[in-house]
């Protein structure tokens, strides 16, 4: 256990250590706001959808956490070259316990972006969510960022080069961003873009924070539950099982 | 005297292409041993599953008495690993760094303390524990990975390129330090290099590896007696280009 917790406070340490790189998670979740929650609050009124920025919130959080996520998964490929990868390999502890301390180390990571991004927002404008709302979506969080760690480390395992990883990541997230619903309502999208967002495990995501932060979700909130630790639960295990045959 | 190390028959083969090509030799305990080779000839190779990061294709290691396949982690507690890529952490401090090993290796907080202590001053570095590793001189960081290899009280110091790039006077106090830990705690030093005169000076016994296949294995005076040369390097080049010249070479 001891040495579990050492390799989840790596990434916890490493990004408190790091303004830098608190302040520029913080950009891009500020320009959505500004831009979708803002800029685009108006037309959201004028159709009779309520609050843009309260629709948004949740979808920019996801995008937080799924972004800080997947890096982690470049971290292993970054860490691969460096040999750091193999001081830990070399180490009598089973990959399993290296692989559970990282995913743990990522998803505290998110849990404190995330309350950074809410507090930001706080100042900036969105108040719909209370105290209770914030330890609620916690779990969701943990889940979003289980299953993107995961995902990371399942195109890590087999990536070795940082570009080619990066624009893999970039190729695939960005879609499964812009399908979940994150920025536009689901419920007036074409038949075929509603039918590949529910390929979309993030979808379930969004839905769920939603639900949480603002009392509306568009599916039900058990399925976004079932899907949502299903598939992380899945690519957990698939990550956790490449990683221990990877060899360097 | 007993093996610390005993490879019989080791071959390694990526989707086709040998890469280590069915090699034997043993390293006896408490014995400083090189393991030298042109880049490309298989040392890191077999370093590597001789620290258990690759699966061999066939053949057998023996480590400290143990079989990799059924005791890894005897095998993995028996070594301490420094590794030619710089594998500090640099977002952690050395003592950090220090830590991490000791809970990779299950030793207590109270005796991983006292090693801490120990191996950072063995290696002149305790006054900078809390240092940051990016203002490190790469000497000094060299330092810290050889310390913290030696942490969990290793049987065999396994140094892939130990003192590449660094100068000259770094390079003889890590080479001192290393000697000094061999004579004194028996401890085994098996390094790779290609400072030939520091094999020369400092190894006990030598294996040349080339093209996947051993071509030589002997003290540094036996292999320079046999070859009718002045220095190991001269002994190391007439045998790795004599065996080129005479068609030996695996096809790749």
């Amino acid at each position: 256990m001891r040495a579990i917790y050492f390799i989840w406070l790596r990434p916890v340490r490493k990004f408190l250590r790091e303004r830098v790189r608190i302040g520029s998670s913080l950009i891009q979740p500020l320009l959505f706001l500004v831009s979708l929650g803002y800029g685009l609050g108006a037309v959201y009124r004028d159709a009779g959808r309520g609050s843009a920025v309260d629709f948004v919130t949740p979808g920019i959080l996801a995008m937080t956490v799924m972004s800080s996520s997947t890096s982690s998964g470049l971290e292993l490929v970054l860490e691969r070259r460096s040999g750091f990868l193999q001081e830990l390999f070399v180490s009598p502890l089973p990959r399993l316990s290296i692989m559970a301390g990282r995913l743990l180390g990522s998803a505290t990571v998110c849990a404190l972006q995330a309350i950074l991004v809410l507090a930001v927002f706080w100042i900036a404008g969105f108040r719909s969510f209370s105290i209770t709302s914030v330890l609620a979506i916690m779990p969701v969080v943990m889940l979003v960022s289980f299953l993107y760690t995961s995902f990371g480390s399942i195109i890590a395992a087999f990536q070795k080069d940082p570009s080619n990883f990066e624009i893999i990541i970039s190729t695939t997230i960005a879609p499964m961003f812009f399908l979940s619903g994150a920025l536009f309502p689901l419920s007036g999208v074409p038949k075929f873009l509603m039918f590949l967002s529910r390929f979309d495990p993030l979808t379930y995501g969004v839905d769920m924070l939603r639900f949480i932060l603002v009392g509306s979700g568009f599916l039900s909130f058990r399925l976004d539950c079932l899907v949502l630790c299903g598939v992380a639960g899945s690519l957990t295990i698939l990550a956790a099982w490449l990683v221990s045959r990877m060899e360097l | 005297m007993d093996n610390m190390i005993q490879v019989e028959e080791l071959r390694k083969t990526f989707r086709g292409v040998i890469a280590v090509d069915t090699i034997s030799f043993q390293v006896q305990r408490a014995q400083i041993f090189a393991f030298l080779g042109q880049n490309g000839a298989g040392k890191s190779t077999t370093l590597k599953m001789l620290t258990l990061l690759l699966q061999p294709t066939s053949g057998r290691i023996v480590v400290n008495g143990y079989d990799p396949s059924r005791q890894a982690n005897l095998v993995r507690r028996s070594m301490g690993v420094v590794f030619q890529e710089r594998s500090l952490d640099e977002h952690l401090s050395p003592y950090e760094n220090m830590e991490l090993h000791c809970a990779l290796y299950g030793m207590t907080r109270a005796d991983g303390r006292e090693r801490i202590h120990k191996t950072l001053t063995l290696v002149d570095m305790w006054d900078r524990r809390h240092g940051k590793l990016a203002e490190f001189s790469v000497g000094m960081k060299r330092r810290v990975e050889i310390a913290r290899a030696l942490l969990h009280r290793p049987q065999a110091l396994i140094l892939d390129e130990p003192t590449v790039g660094l100068d000259a006077r770094t390079r003889n106090s890590i080479w001192q330090f290393l000697q000094l830990l061999n004579r004194t705690e028996g401890v085994t030093v098996f390094f790779t290099t290609h400072y030939l005169e520091e094999a020369e000076r400092y190894a006990q016994k030598v294996v040349i590896i080339d093209q996947g296949k051993v071509v030589a294995g002997d003290t540094p005076a036996e292999l320079k007696r046999q070859t009718g040369s002045v220095s190991l390097e001269e002994s190391f080049l007439s045998l790795t280009v004599a065996r080129r010249s005479d068609g030996q070479g695996m096809a790749r």
